[in-house]
């Protein structure tokens, strides 16, 4: 009889064994913990592209500026600048008495240092050296002042200053893809380095001599929960302080509990961008009629749960350049099917739209394991079908996705998620000369939106460049190279102890040193 | 036996030379690029051939084998693409958590799977028989993302008893208690699969066994049935378990994929699936080459531990 109990015995007590480990409810440490499923590729912010890597790094180390949520610039190490007259001079009077967490003193030698580095084509990788391309050569005019030289005026240029400051002392004459320094960074910023796990976590601790306001938590966790179901898990359990929420569906249980606050904030346009190379899409009425055959509406309150916002081009409608007052295109398929026949589109025996012996027959490609994303192309793939579009959907993962396909400009229609800049220039995707180096995708070619552009980045005044952006926002939405969806809210859910929270849509972290405990 | 061992390890050299070969071309053949993962969708061509300038990836792809090879016969495996660190490092730190998972998991595994497996022959078509060949192939179908939601779900979430993730508690107190209620669930996850597999394998072995004469007579001299399956029946049923083990070892280090990501446990599963997305070929190469390694090993410590199992075996090879 006794001998049936062993099993069951040594369960129990096991169990208890683990349980009995639980530490004691202890004060709450003064830090906090951040879950997610992304972790940081390097920590130096001279070789770092990527928003995940940035978003760490920009607690650990100060850019000459840095942005609000509003991406408003506001000075950081620069105390003040100004541009010449002709807008290809800018002057930076910095901070002084700054010092790297290391204890030396941060000097304009620094500034140099790292943007010499950024624009020199021996070193790399850096950070995008085609956005500094305007920018010919940087000068220390004392150990203050800094003084950078453009080849052209650049409106835009500001915004890219946001870029960390690297220390001299520590990384001159080091391989930058080598260096130590890309996992044990000094900078200048808030939060100083204290540990990096790889695959587990990230800790920043305080920085007690930072020039700005003093950080009020002693540290930063960041940790690494690889599954989004168990992230939004430990979110509802307390086992992290702050999380992002990627199911929208997820959001309503989180809350209900009372002990975490929800946070939200737009993310870059979810569009659909035509490839122009393909006959198919070269007449306008076409593009219009893709349009009015999507119902958004439906879109956002179906798959997105609600947590989304129409949307009308790349620019945020928190961006100061953004206009709404372009044109759209509700849900409407007979219109679509109006245009489609004034273009010469036929319905065949097959019910298939043709033209000159042709069929209306395309691919709809999205990266593969983006729930939503897969999800919005198999209902745009209904939608076209209904007013006789054949549509091939399918997914492919992300990397070989974005560069066998969409750099290559290898696809006929491809769902994407715009990435959000600070500065509202709609160049990098939609002007002539970046087709060339593959950045327009979409190969659109417009000379008169070409001329707004360069004109908006060639005046320093914004009601200037407001205006142009006004008009390059109603042509691209008239012109309709990519059909615009949805803006997406992030959702951040966190303790509802915590205050201070007020994310950017580029960075959670950008005030991390004002949040606090209750 | 030492001749045998010598063969072996020859063998071994020329597979492993295989292996290389065979992941160097699958990685290589395989779309998609390791700037992109940077550079994202505003990648420019100049900035993406950059990248590869830098790692060499603009040289044909005969030259980056040898390149490789010359470097890794020299005991450098080259560098992550991500912060520049060296391959064995990289990994190396990765071998301790997923050791520990995969180790506590096979450990428990095998005691519960071949106690369970010895029982359950000992009460042929019982209940407890039924019962537990149910169980044992519940587990081994069960898959194992959804088992560990499911003991997530019940012992953090519900009972609030255990973590449900990661390796140590980040903020506070981190001691060997708390490593063990970390590693609990995962481990269980994992061990639940094996346990079934284990117990599956021990009792269609001892069946096996128990059907011969010898047994009989050992039964009609009226020896305890206990005796008889631990004493008599039980080393003659253990090849097919060793056969296990010695599979089972590279599973040790090639870290458990789908469960180190469930449970955020930052072992070699993880770093497989990271560097896969990251394109970051020389950690994939490492990775591959180190767990190549341990199978081969893994599978001689087996042939070692049958011979001694079985002396026939041992004694042919001398003969």
């Amino acid at each position: 009889m006794e001998r049936k109990l062993i099993a069951p015995t040594i369960l129990v007590l096991a169990v208890a064994l683990f349980t009995a480990c639980a530490p004691q409810a202890a004060p709450r440490p003064n830090a906090i913990v951040y879950g997610t499923t992304f972790q940081p590729n390097t920590l130096n912010p001279i070789t770092a592209p990527d928003i995940v890597s940035r978003s760490a790094i920009e607690m650990i180390f100060s850019g000459l500026v840095s942005a609000n949520e509003k991406s408003e610039l506001r000075p950081a190490l620069a105390e003040s600048w100004e541009s010449s007259a002709d807008g290809k001079q800018w002057t930076f009077k910095l901070r002084h008495g700054v010092k790297w967490h290391d204890g030396q003193d941060f000097t304009a030698d620094d500034v140099k240092f790292t943007y010499d580095t950024v624009i020199d084509p021996k070193s790399k990788p850096t950070v995008a050296k085609a956005d500094y391309a305007g920018l010919q050569k940087v000068e220390v005019v004392d150990p203050f002042t800094v003084r950078f030289y453009l080849s052209q005026p650049n409106a835009a240029f500001l915004s890219l200053l946001v870029l960390g400051i690297a220390p001299k002392h520590l990384l001159q004459s080091q391989d930058l893809a080598t260096t130590p320094f890309n996992r044990q960074p000094v900078g200048t910023g808030p939060f100083m380095f204290d540990s990096w796990v790889q695959g587990e976590s990230l800790t920043l601790k305080r920085n007690p001599d930072y020039f700005g306001e003093k950080p009020k938590v002693d540290k930063i966790v960041w940790k690494i929960v690889p599954d989004s179901n168990v992230l939004a898990l430990q979110a509802g359990n307390g086992e992290v302080d702050v999380a992002p929420v990627f199911n929208p569906k997820d959001a309503a249980a989180l809350q209900s509990s009372g002990k975490l606050a929800l946070h939200e904030t737009l993310e870059g346009n979810t569009q659909i961008s035509l490839q122009l190379k393909n006959p198919l899409f070269q007449d306008v009425r076409v593009r219009h009629a893709l349009a009015y055959a999507i119902d958004t509406r439906s879109l956002i309150d179906n798959i997105m749960a609600g947590a989304a916002v129409p949307a009308t081009s790349d620019l945020l409608p928190t961006s100061w350049a953004y206009n709404p007052d372009v044109p759209t295109y509700g849900y409407d398929p007979a219109k679509a099917r109006v245009l489609l026949a004034d273009a010469g589109w036929k319905p065949g025996t097959d019910g298939i739209l043709t033209k000159d012996g042709k069929r209306f027959s395309i691919s709809l490609m999205t990266d593969a394991g983006h729930k939503v994303r897969e999800q919005v192309i198999l209902a745009v793939r209904q939608y076209w079908a209904e007013i006789g579009i054949e549509v091939k959907a399918a997914t492919q993962e992300r990397n070989s996705f974005i560069f066998d396909k969409v750099l290559k400009g290898d696809f006929d229609a491809v769902l994407l998620q715009s990435s959000v800049q600070i500065d509202p220039d709609l160049s990098r995707r939609f002007h002539t000369n970046s087709i060339r180096n593959g950045q327009n995708f979409l190969n659109y070619s417009n000379p008169r939106l070409d001329a707004l552009l360069d004109q908006a980045l060639a005046t320093s005044d914004q009601q200037t460049r407001k205006q142009a952006y006004s008009e390059a926002q109603r042509i691209l939405a008239e012109d309709l190279p990519q059909i615009s969806l949805f803006y997406p809210k992030t959702q951040y859910a966190f303790n509802a102890q915590i205050q201070g929270i007020k994310p950017s849509p580029t960075n959670l972290f950008w005030n991390a040193e004002l949040w606090e405990w209750k | 036996m030492s001749r045998q061992i010598a063969s072996r390890a020859a063998q071994a050299a020329l597979l492993l030379i295989l292996v290389s070969l065979a992941t160097f071309s699958l990685v290589r053949l395989a779309p998609g690029d390791p700037g992109v993962f940077l550079y994202g969708t505003s990648a420019s061509a100049e900035d993406i051939a950059l990248f590869r300038a830098r790692w060499g990836l603009d040289a044909p792809i005969h030259i980056q084998y040898l390149r490789w090879v010359t470097n890794a016969a020299g005991g450098d495996m080259g560098r992550s693409y991500q912060d520049g660190r060296p391959v064995l490092a990289v990994v190396a730190e990765r071998i301790p958590a997923s050791l520990l998972l995969a180790g506590t998991a096979l450990l428990f595994a095998t005691a519960l799977g071949v106690g369970l497996g010895i029982f359950a022959a000992g009460h042929r078509f019982s209940g407890w028989d039924r019962a537990i060949t149910l169980l044992a192939t519940l587990c081994y179908s069960a898959p194992a993302f959804w088992l560990g939601i499911a003991l997530i779900l019940v012992f953090s979430v519900r009972l609030g008893w255990l973590p449900s993730g990661g390796i140590r508690t980040l903020v506070g107190t981190s001691d060997a208690g708390d490593l063990l209620r970390h590693l609990a669930l995962p481990a269980a996850a994992l061990a639940l699969r094996d346990v079934g597999r284990f117990a599956r394998i021990t009792r269609s072995s001892m069946l096996e066994v128990l059907a011969q004469d010898y047994l009989r007579t050992a039964a009609a001299k009226g020896l305890r049935s206990r005796t008889i399956a631990l004493r008599h029946t039980f080393p003659n049923a253990l090849l097919p378990v060793i056969t296990l083990l010695g599979m089972s070892i590279p599973g040790l280090l090639s870290g458990a994929v789908i469960i180190e990501t469930v449970f955020g446990w930052p072992g070699m599963g993880r770093l497989a699936i990271e560097s896969a997305i990251q394109r970051n070929y020389p950690v994939i190469m490492g990775e591959v080459l180190i767990v190549a390694t341990l199978a081969l090993i893994g599978s001689l410590l087996a042939d070692i531990a049958y011979a001694v199992a079985d002396p026939r075996l041992a004694r042919s090879e001398r003969e």
